[in-house]
């Protein structure tokens, strides 16, 4: 169980700080492909990849907004609840939303290797893009794994004395 | 149209730009004849505008079938589509209906892996592109370091002509040219009226190169279930279907340099014989590239071209 | 079971996923859409229309719009500089009952002005208004529903999507509709300023009295906000004269924060690691609700549940307004339960044609519905706009944010029913053209 967590907040912070350091490369690019639109010629391919890192950026902030509870619910009725009654819906909702995350994760992946096989590239820089589409299956998946933990926390209480 | 049948086999049909446009306007031609052909005994749903698939997923989702039927354009998957994609070469193909007809006898001849999942409704092409712009463009001079609005292979022509493509979807184009981001757009005239661009676009050089090759896809085992009164009508279709298409897209065109001219003064300008020599000089490299790539891929490069000419003669 | 009946039971479900299990609002949305697809087409169907819309939702360029810009109000949050903006902007409207709220909505106006979406609206001025306004004592009730009702003008007042998918599925001139659209957002911002001032006199102690500044006073204000000032001017005019799109503005405008900041020495290693990662938490927020909207929007089309209300409303034997104000009836319910772009690819085709039967001008018709559909946006229970603002105003309990909302759809009726007695109030820029 600790271990899980820890695990899960290593794996969100690599990937947060990734999602950061793209997010910091987007605002340069932009304002790179003005300037050398002013002076110059445009930077080929920005928009396409402006579209690509955005999609690295929002996946790779999944999991840590879960662990942040910053996805946000109606919680006016939950609230309401006796305590064992918000227990159970809590164990319910992490985990069918846990299960549903790997869904949307193995699928997203079989979507990539889809465009793999079938040799698409992009349009305007004509590279593969299906790593991209991996990476959101990656953030999905951790997203995923941050649901399972929150699953496992409900589910099995610590024990009085455990830190 | 008469209601349809209340035992009739419901078909989902999608399409991705808005409703307006040549491929939905085809989408819902095809819906009336095949509804009334088999005596209603099938149903088209229509969802235009990417309501139920958007453009490049089409191609995967009516294999998986999110619809049964899709239409996909080819030149927003490249990679994929290699030899029908061919037809978007600067191979001079003169209009819709003679590039429609080159497509679909390109894919009856070499029937393309890419398609082997799915079961082909209907092949047909755009027109061919020119260029829309706020300045007039005369001379290779003239389209030098322009920004112009292009995707896919047309961007690729415009950068051998030395101006600058910039890459976006059709809509943020409308923007882009008020706002001046862009100068102007290389694609088939028809956009001139549907997206109302001669209001920005005063000038229209008549380059006549590169067309965007389009399929009407269905999902197999959908079809393989059907009646086979009804897989007859359908296939019945196919080339008529196509021929349809690239007709309409024709007259389209007509019509949208007919309201151009009237609506909003544009002038079209012709290249002359000399001039467009300098310009076409200017593309052999990338059929010579395509070639070079296609074989090594495997294909048979130089007869898919040579195919082409022929079938566009 | 009838595709109708699985439709209806589906956004019965999403409500009661929503509101008796608390499941997020966009993971409900998707789960909902999945299953409800799955089960009108296939599970395979479902799985792939999963993956792909979010694939593309995540990766379209049009939401980069929404970290930048973001970003840009994180910046301006950690530094201090929004303080002194809204310090300033308490100095010349404080005295007036409810100053900063209406201060707020007309920034919210100039923002719309040039961020296309609803949620990029909403996120920033959350960001940037609400600790101001929880600093001068504001009814929370007041503030949030002035920033999610102002964040609605994101899509009337342009550049907007919204005009421009109209625009493309009418074929209608897009100038036109972009200068109507201003029209009409100038008229819905002065009313809902209007309001703000009418609840401040009812209720005078939601928005506090600030004392009168002397002009020198006023003046001495701006220099702590002249920063922010000059970087909006930048960003406004670099849209007008067309140096850059909105999602460059986004990116040309966090840059120029973040130098300002540095230059200032306002802003510590580690209030740039917090604006970073309070930017990819928001942004991710607000992007997986727009994609459970797409998802459950895939899955209402697939029941043709707004195709056939659409084919319905064409047979009733009712006047011209009857059948508009139904049409608009169903464009309010509509925008309530889903994605406002989805919402309007859907009956756009069916409901524009009877529109024009009927008489309406086409451009009048367009920004009309656009104003009547962005009212969905800040309405439960799928009001994406005031979740946005409800998720970032953290002690904000969610029946106060709707409570503050609903104060301000008079409103939005008020200037639906102008527009219907006035087309001019439309049609008149365009006409300039
Ligand atoms: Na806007
Ligand atoms: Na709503």
């Amino acid at each position: 169980m600790d271990f899980l967590m820890r695990i899960n907040k290593f794996l969100n912070k690599v990937l947060t700080l990734t999602g950061g350091v793209v997010l910091i490369g987007m605002i340069l690019l932009t304002c790179a492909n003005i300037v050398a639109r002013q002076v110059y010629v445009p930077i080929q391919g920005t928009f396409e990849i402006m579209g690509y890192a955005g999609a690295v950026v929002t996946a790779f902030a999944l999991g840590y907004t879960q662990f942040t509870n910053g996805h946000i619910c109606v919680d006016v009725l939950v609230n309401a609840y006796p305590k064992s009654m918000k227990r159970l819906i809590s164990i319910l909702n992490h985990g069918v939303c846990a299960l549903f995350f790997f869904i949307v994760a193995w699928h997203v992946v079989q979507k990539a290797m889809t465009l793999k096989h079938a040799g698409e590239i992009s349009e305007t820089l004509r590279v593969i893009y299906y790593p991209f589409i991996l990476a959101v299956a990656l953030g999905c998946f951790i997203l995923g794994l941050a649901l399972l933990t929150d699953f496992l926390k409900v589910l099995i209480p610590r024990k009085a004395g455990d830190k | 149209s008469t209601p349809a049948a209340a035992d009739a086999i419901n078909l989902n049909y999608a399409n991705f730009p808005p409703a307006p446009t040549f491929p939905c306007v085809q989408m819902e031609r095809w819906k009336v004849e095949v509804e009334k052909r088999t005596n209603n005994q099938v149903a088209i749903n229509t969802f235009p505008g990417g309501t139920l698939l958007e453009a490049k997923g089409m191609m995967d989702g009516v294999i998986a079938g999110q619809a049964d039927i899709g239409t996909i354009c080819m030149a927003y998957q490249p990679g994929r589509f290699i030899i029908t994609n061919a037809t978007s070469l600067p191979l001079g193909i003169p209009d819709a209906k003679t590039g429609s007809m080159a497509l679909l006898k390109l894919y009856e001849k070499y029937k393309p892996k890419a398609f082997e999942e799915v079961v082909v409704l209907a092949m047909f092409t755009n027109a061919p592109g020119n260029v829309m712009s706020m300045v007039p463009v005369r001379t290779l001079e003239d389209i030098r370091g322009l920004d112009l609005r292009a995707s896919g292979g047309a961007a690729q022509i415009l950068k051998a002509w030395g101006a600058n493509p910039v890459g976006m979807p059709m809509p943020a184009t409308v923007e882009a040219l008020q706002k001046g981001t862009v100068k102007g757009l290389f694609s088939s005239l028809e956009v001139m009226k549907d997206f109302k661009f001669a209001e920005n676009c005063k000038f229209v050089t008549m380059t006549e190169t590169v067309i965007y090759p389009f399929s009407v896809i269905m999902n197999k085992s959908k079809f393989n279930s059907l009646p086979p009164d009804v897989q007859k009508v359908m296939m019945d279709m196919k080339e008529e279907q196509s021929l349809w298409t690239g007709a309409y897209m024709d007259e389209q065109i007509k019509k949208a340099i007919a309201w151009s001219k009237e609506s909003n003064n544009v002038e079209f300008i012709s290249l002359s014989a000399e001039e467009k020599a300098r310009w076409d000089a200017k593309l052999e490299f990338i059929t010579q590239d395509w070639i070079k790539d296609a074989t090594e891929k495997g294909l048979p490069a130089e007869e898919i071209i040579k195919d082409i000419r022929a079938y566009i003669q | 079971m009838s595709l109708t009946l699985i439709g209806v039971l589906g956004i019965f479900f999403l409500l009661f996923i929503l509101f008796v299990f608390g499941i997020p609002v966009g993971f409900a949305m998707g789960l909902v859409g999945f299953i409800g697809f799955s089960q009108v087409i296939s599970v395979d169907a479902g799985f792939n229309m999963l993956a792909t819309v979010t694939w593309d939702t995540f990766a379209q360029y049009g939401l980069t719009v929404i970290p930048l810009f973001i970003f840009m109000g994180q910046i301006a949050f950690y530094s201090g500089v929004n303080e002194k903006l809204y310090t300033a902007a308490f100095t010349w409207v404080g005295h007036i009952r409810g100053g900063i709220a209406m201060a707020t909505i007309l920034a919210c106006a100039a923002f719309a002005a040039i961020c296309g979406s609803n949620a990029a609206t909403a996120a920033t001025m959350t960001t940037v208004a609400l600790p101001q306004m929880n600093k001068y004592k504001y009814e929370p009730m007041l503030s949030t529903g002035s920033i999610a009702c102002g964040s609605t003008l994101g899509v009337v007042i342009p550049p907007s999507v919204v005009l421009i998918i109209i625009g493309l599925s009418t074929e209608q001139s897009i100038a036109k509709l972009f200068y109507g659209g201003l029209g009409a957002g100038i008229l819905l911002a002065l009313l809902l300023t209007l309001t703000v001032y009418v609840l401040c006199s009812i209720y005078p102690a939601w928005g506090p009295v600030g004392e009168k500044t002397s002009f020198k006073a006023k003046i001495v204000s701006l220099g702590g906000a002249v920063e922010m000032l000059i970087l909006f001017m930048v960003v406004m005019l670099g849209l007008y004269f067309g140096l850059f799109t909105p999602t460059e503005a986004g990116a040309v405008g966090s840059f120029f924060a973040v130098v300002i900041a540095l230059v200032q020495k306002k802003l510590s290693w580690n209030d740039f690691y917090n604006s970073i990662f309070d930017t990819l938490k928001i942004s991710c927020m607000v992007i997986v609700i727009i994609t459970g909207a797409m998802i459950f929007g895939r899955f209402l089309a697939i029941t043709r549940i707004p195709f056939d209300i659409a084919d319905w409303v064409v047979t009733l034997p009712f006047s011209k307004v009857t059948i508009m104000a139904i049409i608009f009836t169903i464009y309010i319910i509509g925008g309530a339960v889903m994605d406002a772009l989805a919402l309007l690819l859907i009956t756009i085709p069916i409901f524009f044609p009877v529109a024009m039967e009927l008489g309406y001008d086409p451009i009048w018709f367009g920004v009309t519905i656009t104003i009547v559909t962005t009212l969905g946006a800040v309405t439960p229970p799928v009001g994406a706009t005031t979740y946005v603002v409800w998720g970032m105003a953290k002690d904000v309990p969610l029946e106060r944010v709707f409570k503050g909302v609903a104060y301000f759809l008079p409103a939005y009726i008020v200037c639906i029913i102008l527009m219907m007695l006035f087309p001019q109030v439309v049609l008149f820029l365009p006409g300039l053209l």
